[in-house]
């Protein structure tokens, strides 16, 4: 991501990317979820494997970067595969991430030579969609219609928010080594599971925006 | 007994080949004249298209929907309703292009953005059936006569690294190209579909400009 950044500061792009607005969480309902059942009923914590066709928004300072992609999740495995293509269809790179690792499979000349693409996207992907994850020792903290999973660590916290319907709605990650955060927003039923159709991504260390929306939903069976 | 079958078998391969082959040869120059004569008389053309992405790695076919125009000799309007608003413009070998997500337009030329540049020129090169761009880009072979089809293989090397093979399938009047496949290397492809085509309609006065965002 680092290297990435480097590029396109020195190519003059540097600035604020767009602000994000503030989330609106249901207040109708009081929130009273135990740890468990939170981890059980987000849909990121559980098996499935989702076929996710979404179009999106990569935001480094001024420049604006729109894609349409395909992503394979494969929740049990802890593995991502995305497939960017331009508006004719044409795949542009198709990346696979793991918890820990990432392989770029292909990518057009264009793109293969720009140097810490795939590590900028796969750390991106990873937060939004695999790592971290709460766990069932985080603390629980709850505040009328919001619950909060904290964990302390080197430099700072991390924490998962959720809304009286028992959503996961943000992830805020700050301490060394990080200050992001990721935002779900818009959930809806798609088979047992309710899915977030708009995921935001902000990256405040690096100044970057991913704004994600999914339009189609498949579960593998 | 089994060499001879399969000897005999050999020899009707190829002669099915060479037959191939030459009706191909013979074929290809009077069909392609017959397609630039009728390509000639079109001045305009619009048409709403359907794109099918097949991404073989997982079995996924990912359906757009858009709209196409074009205008002799050289503007176009490409334009995609769905899953995201987005298109672009060209008049000549300069571009604009626009992205409801990003809320931009930006302009190209054909030289600045190699990738746009390619994508723009085809579908100009396949609007007007300029059949001299074409052949000077690909190797052609006819697939089909009725309907004409027509199978192109890219003669660039940075080309042929990720497309394999375009198979370009025109109307039943010859008019006007019908559908486009276009094969990845890696077995994706992309299939255009245009749809009820209209030759030679008054396009509206805004057609080859970028829409308010």
């Amino acid at each position: 991501m680092l290297r990435i950044i480097s590029v396109l500061l020195l190519l003059g792009l540097v600035s604020c990317v767009s602000a994000t607005p503030p989330q609106q969480f249901p207040d109708n309902c009081r929130a009273e979820a135990s740890v468990a059942q939170l981890l059980a009923e987000n849909w990121l914590d559980q098996t499935g494997i989702w076929r996710l066709r979404q179009v999106t928004l990569l935001e480094v300072g001024h420049k604006k970067i729109p894609l349409e992609g395909f992503l394979r999740l494969d929740l049990a495995k802890g593995e991502a595969r995305l497939v960017a293509m331009n508006e004719m269809g044409l795949v542009l790179f198709d990346l696979l991430v793991t918890e820990d690792d990432q392989q770029l499979q292909r990518a057009i000349p264009q793109l293969r030579q720009v140097k810490g693409l795939s590590l900028g996207i796969a750390q991106s992907l990873r937060w939004i969609f695999l790592q971290p994850r709460p766990q069932t020792d985080d603390q629980l903290t709850t505040r009328d219609n919001i619950q909060q999973l904290r964990r302390e660590l080197p430099g700072g916290s991390l924490a998962f928010n959720y809304d009286c319907r028992r959503d996961l709605r943000n992830i805020r990650f700050l301490a060394d080594g990080g200050d992001w955060r990721v935002a779900y927003d818009q959930y809806r039923q798609f088979g047992s599971s309710r899915l977030p159709e708009l995921i935001i991504m902000n990256d405040f260390q690096h100044g970057v925006k991913l704004s994600l929306w999914i339009r189609e939903v498949k579960q593998e069976r | 007994m089994l060499k001879k079958i399969f000897i005999k078998y050999l020899l009707l391969l190829s002669l099915v080949f060479l037959a191939t082959t030459s009706v191909n040869a013979e074929e290809l120059a009077p069909l392609l004249a017959e397609l630039q004569q009728a390509a000639a008389e079109t001045e305009t053309l619009s048409s709403p298209f359907v794109q099918e992405k097949y991404l073989q790695i997982f079995s996924e076919k990912l359906i757009s929907n858009g709209q196409f125009a074009y205008q002799k000799p050289d503007r176009l309007r490409w334009e995609l309703l769905t899953p995201v608003a987005s298109g672009f413009i060209l008049r000549g070998d300069q571009g604009e292009r626009w992205n409801s997500l990003s809320q931009k337009q930006e302009k190209f030329s054909v030289k600045s953005d190699p990738i746009m540049g390619m994508i723009a020129q085809q579908l100009l090169a396949w609007a007007r059936v300029d059949l001299d761009w074409l052949q000077s880009r690909y190797r052609m072979e006819v697939s089909s006569v009725t309907p004409i089809v027509l199978t192109l293989y890219p003669l660039d090397q940075g080309e042929a690294t990720f497309i394999d093979h375009l198979n370009i399938q025109f109307s039943t009047d010859r008019r006007h190209v019908s559908e486009v496949l276009m094969v990845e290397q890696g077995g994706d492809s992309t299939l255009l579909r245009f749809i009820d085509a209209q030759v030679n309609i008054e396009l509206a006065a805004d057609t080859f400009q970028v829409p308010e965002l």
